[in-house]
């Protein structure tokens, strides 16, 4: 009874579960399957091809090809929000690109999710958990595969839909998105632009799903104004193609 | 005529604060400057820890009173999230560079909500379309022909805010570790 408790604790406290990388984009592909069949596609073809392709840009100046497959698109749902998923599968929705005044914003708000992947954020939230029911699994059938495992993370996949990420990772992906899109070339302004924007957007849709799963936009202004640095003060000056965004609403 | 006079300023000054300020508080002693370029005129000196009114902003820079004086500061040497602020009303802050007050409608707009999510089913069809969406060689062409930057990364700190939103997750993480508790235990017992 003893060695088994200690077997528990032991089992239970070091890193027993690491998802291989092709695991993580069958994650990601399957938490994408989700999201979209709640809502899907959005029908215009040249929107989504816009967005993918500034998504696949940042990503190559983010120097992140390996080993993730970026791909991004547009969800047909008129609220505010964005979802990152694991392998490096990106989904704003409809109601995100049209609050977006300029390229520089969309290119802020697709580095900060971009930042999301690379930091395997998900991932992380989702090897915590499975630390506990890989353990159950250890001790009922001494056998654990990732193959168990996948097709039987939806409900998980849902909650962290609902609940969100760690406070601190997204403030996290905000200077990372920041500092990516300047990076590519876009406005250091931009970064405040959208998150004063969300700050407007809430005081009239306070029951947003965005809004419970993400820090209130008046501190994430406050955790960007702590960090930026001098160097960005002279880069507010938009891209050259700022308003190309407009050809697509 | 006077007594009019009277009775009109007290109603002007009482619709004024029917508005509401949109406030902060200056984190560190600043000049106050004449318009928002680094290069502008110093008009006024702002003590730190200062509670103004921020009335615009423009890129990163705002526009704010002091006690009786106007002018502009960073952005990014204000605090907005204080458990003091009394009025949420900063919506006309979110004017960008343009300043031209473009307010989003997006009142009773409402997007997926958690049932949705809860009850949604996989599409594989979705799937399979999201991830056949191509790029453009042409937009491609043209993002490569923005002006890239080198930068040096930015160091995060951890952040401990204090809100009602960071109580409401302190709450979520005992009641996850409460049900761990409960699942090891099980385990303990079952053995």
């Amino acid at each position: 009874m003893i060695f088994k408790t200690l077997q528990v604790f032991i089992l239970a406290t070091v890193p027993i579960f690491c998802f291989s990388q092709e695991s993580e984009k069958e994650i990601g592909r399957n938490i994408v399957s989700l999201y979209l069949g709640a809502a899907k596609l959005h029908e215009n073809k040249e929107l989504q091809i816009y967005v993918n392709s500034l998504g696949a840009y940042l990503a190559r100046v983010a120097d992140a090809s390996e080993p993730y497959d970026w791909q991004f698109g547009v969800m047909s749902d008129d609220g505010i929000n964005a979802f990152a998923a694991p392998g490096g599968y990106i989904l704003i929705t409809k109601g995100l690109f049209d609050l977006l005044e300029t390229e520089d914003e969309l290119a802020f708000v697709l580095s900060h999710e971009i930042n999301h992947v690379i930091k395997r954020h998900h991932i992380q939230v989702i090897e915590n958990q499975e630390r506990m029911a890989g353990v159950i699994l250890e001790m009922q059938e001494n056998l654990i595969t990732e193959n168990t495992l996948l097709p039987n993370m939806n409900s998980l996949f849902k909650d962290l839909a609902l609940k969100g990420l760690d406070k601190n990772a997204e403030y996290e992906s905000d200077l990372a998105g920041l500092e990516l899109s300047v990076k590519a070339g876009y406005s250091s302004s931009a970064a405040f632009d959208v998150l004063f924007r969300f700050l407007g957007a809430q005081e009239s849709i306070t029951e947003e799903l965005f809004f419970k799963t993400h820090p209130a936009p008046s501190e994430r202004i406050d955790v960007l104004s702590q960090h930026i640095t001098v160097e960005y003060e002279p880069l507010e000056g938009y891209s050259n193609n700022s308003k190309r965004i407009l050809d697509y609403k | 005529m006077y007594r009019l006079s009277l009775l009109a300023s007290l109603i002007l000054v009482s619709s004024l604060s029917a508005q509401g300020q949109n406030s902060a508080i200056l984190l560190t002693e600043s000049p106050l400057l004449n318009g928002p370029k680094q290069n502008s005129q110093v008009v006024g000196l702002v003590p730190q820890q200062s509670q103004v009114d921020v009335k615009m902003r423009k890129g990163l820079w705002a526009n704010i009173e002091f006690e009786g004086a106007d002018g502009w500061v960073k952005v990014t040497s204000l605090r907005f999230s204080s458990s003091n602020q009394t009025s949420t009303n900063l919506s006309n802050l979110n004017t960008g560079r343009s300043g031209a007050g473009n307010g989003v409608a997006v009142t009773g707009v409402r997007g997926l909500d958690a049932e949705e999510i809860s009850l949604a089913e996989p599409s594989q069809s979705e799937l399979e379309s999201f991830l056949s969406t191509n790029i453009s060689a042409d937009l491609m062409a043209s993002f490569e022909t923005n002006e890239r930057v080198e930068l040096n990364p930015i160091q995060f700190q951890s952040q401990n805010f204090e809100t009602s939103q960071s109580r409401s997750e302190e709450k979520k993480d005992l009641d996850k570790i409460s049900r761990k508790d409960r699942q090891r235990r099980q385990i303990e017992d079952d053995f």
